[in-house]
């Protein structure tokens, strides 16, 4: 029951949001082809209803998310690096099933391992036990599996309370929440805490991990929003080029880097460039 | 006759060939062992400034001022991250634009290094891609998870100058361009409402402890 009302609710809360972010769409400059190329390289058609957004999170930030990430601050790194290897642990069906739907058979094993190693010598997954031995852990989701498969991102999209997102990412993120198995057992329980415990602590400790981050962002950048959707992106696209191409793993330092823009038609070409 | 002389100058181009090949890989591997040298004196000269906390803030910060305009392509970037509005501005603009640019950089860059502990720096490797030779480096601060730093770096003219950096894969230039155009792009498209917003951070930075 209680259920049932809360999908209603979310799917006016979606109705009203797609009303909202249509109206505030703004118009293709086509008079100037530059800045046509420009509007379509940035790719935020809603850039107005995203902004407004943006300062709705970070009012929510300020209020709520900021204050009690700074409480769960007062315990030492040691305790918060176990809660997150924990939740971690956790994610591994959902890891395991989009190596897998991305052809990664090596990462799908590494992932395999990680939990069987973490769970037992790493007590339930507090302690990364994986890592040490030289497994290190990776992230996948469905936005990048989506991505492999050869989906585009689509327009840009800010989030209300979930932040910076596209189509592609956000349709991800409702597949996973489905795929996952404790989901699902928490729902044939009826044991709806579990999965509500997990969000707020996931959220919390992705918080923590970045402070430092948006710390410093927040007070370097003279446009925090635009800062915002360009880091998104940059991390999204190493993401995805991580899994993808095993020829660039060895620099994955670089990977995703040549693809957003064509970078090179601005400098003068330099003598490298002769060598070769 | 005819296909002796053929013969003969195939071997001759094949042997020129290799020797090319040969010139320009060992030139290559030249390029890169100067850039990895170029930025581990990079490294060391910032380091060297700021672990000296016997000088006052404005010395550090004008000492880092040095090194930056020595080491980075402040035009080409200053240039590019402002994209087809470099093209439209006045050349008085260009000039008060690159002066408040590097301003900017300084007072931001110079404010993370304050507190600067000793860190291992270490250089991975290095590759040549695109034009440019990017050295991927190392920092180890005991406290902290390492950080890990791509220097994207152009040669030319016998001199080596940093065009962009990459901390984890997240590149610098490509973050300011995406801001810096915005901020145009949301004031009319105008270069001075840029350099107004680039003064009022640099005075937000200047009055931060």
């Amino acid at each position: 029951m209680v259920s049932g009302k809360f999908y209603t609710i979310c799917r006016m809360a979606l109705l009203g949001y797609a009303i909202f972010a249509i109206t505030a769409c703004s118009s293709i400059p086509e008079n100037d082809p530059e800045a046509a190329a420009e509007y379509r390289k940035i790719n935020d058609p809603v850039e107005k209803a995203n902004r407004y957004i943006f300062k709705f999170n970070q009012g929510v930030d300020t209020v709520v998310l900021k204050p009690i990430t700074g409480i769960y601050r007062i315990f030492p790194k040691i305790i918060r690096n176990s809660v997150h290897n924990f939740f971690h642990n956790l994610k591994t069906p959902v890891i395991l099933a989009n190596d897998i739907l991305q052809g990664e058979p090596v990462r799908a094993g590494n992932t395999l391992t990680r939990f069987v190693i973490n769970t037992t010598i790493g007590i339930g997954g507090v302690r990364d036990q994986a890592s040490s031995w030289g497994i290190a852990p990776h992230s996948e989701d469905f936005g990048q599996t989506l991505a492999v498969w050869g989906f585009g991102e689509g327009p840009y999209l800010m989030l209300p309370i979930l932040g910076p997102s596209n189509p592609r990412d956000a349709i991800g993120k409702v597949v996973d929440y489905f795929v996952d198995p404790i989901t699902w057992w928490a729902r044939n329980n009826d044991e709806d805490w579990i999965p509500i415990t997990r969000t707020v602590m996931n959220t919390i400790n992705t918080r923590d991990r970045l402070w430092d981050v948006i710390e410093d962002l927040e007070k370097s950048s003279i446009d925090y929003y635009a800062a915002v959707r360009s880091l998104y992106r940059q991390q999204r696209n190493r993401e995805i080029e991580n899994g993808q191409r095993r020829k660039e793993k060895k620099n994955s330092d670089l990977s995703g880097y040549f693809d957003l823009v064509k970078m090179d038609d601005l400098f003068v070409k330099s003598d490298v460039e002769l060598v070769k | 006759m005819k296909y002796q002389k053929f013969g003969f100058y195939s071997v001759f181009a094949g042997f020129y060939l290799f020797f090319c090949a040969h010139v320009s890989m060992a030139h290559a591997n030249n390029i890169s062992a100067g850039a990895e040298i170029f930025i581990e004196t990079l490294a060391t000269a910032t380091q060297n400034t700021f672990l000296n906390k016997n000088l006052a803030p404005s010395v550090h910060k004008e000492e880092f001022r040095k090194i930056m305009v020595d080491n980075f392509d402040l035009k080409g970037v200053g240039k590019w991250v402002i994209g087809r509005y470099w093209r439209k501005s006045s050349a008085n603009e260009r000039i008060k634009y690159l002066q408040v640019f590097e301003n900017f950089i300084v007072e931001n860059y110079a404010k993370r290094f304050k507190d600067y502990t000793k860190a291992e720096f270490k250089i991975n490797e290095t590759i040549i891609r695109n034009n440019s030779i990017f050295v991927s480096s190392e920092i180890n601060a005991s406290e902290s998870e390492p950080v890990r730093i791509v220097w994207r770096v152009n040669y030319k003219d016998g001199a080596y100058k940093i065009i962009d950096f990459l901390i984890e894969g997240v590149s610098w230039a490509r973050t300011q361009r995406s801001e810096f155009a915005s901020v145009i792009r949301n004031n009319g498209g105008k270069l001075s409402a840029l350099i107004s917003a680039l003064n009022k951070k640099i005075t937000y930075l200047q009055n931060q402890k």
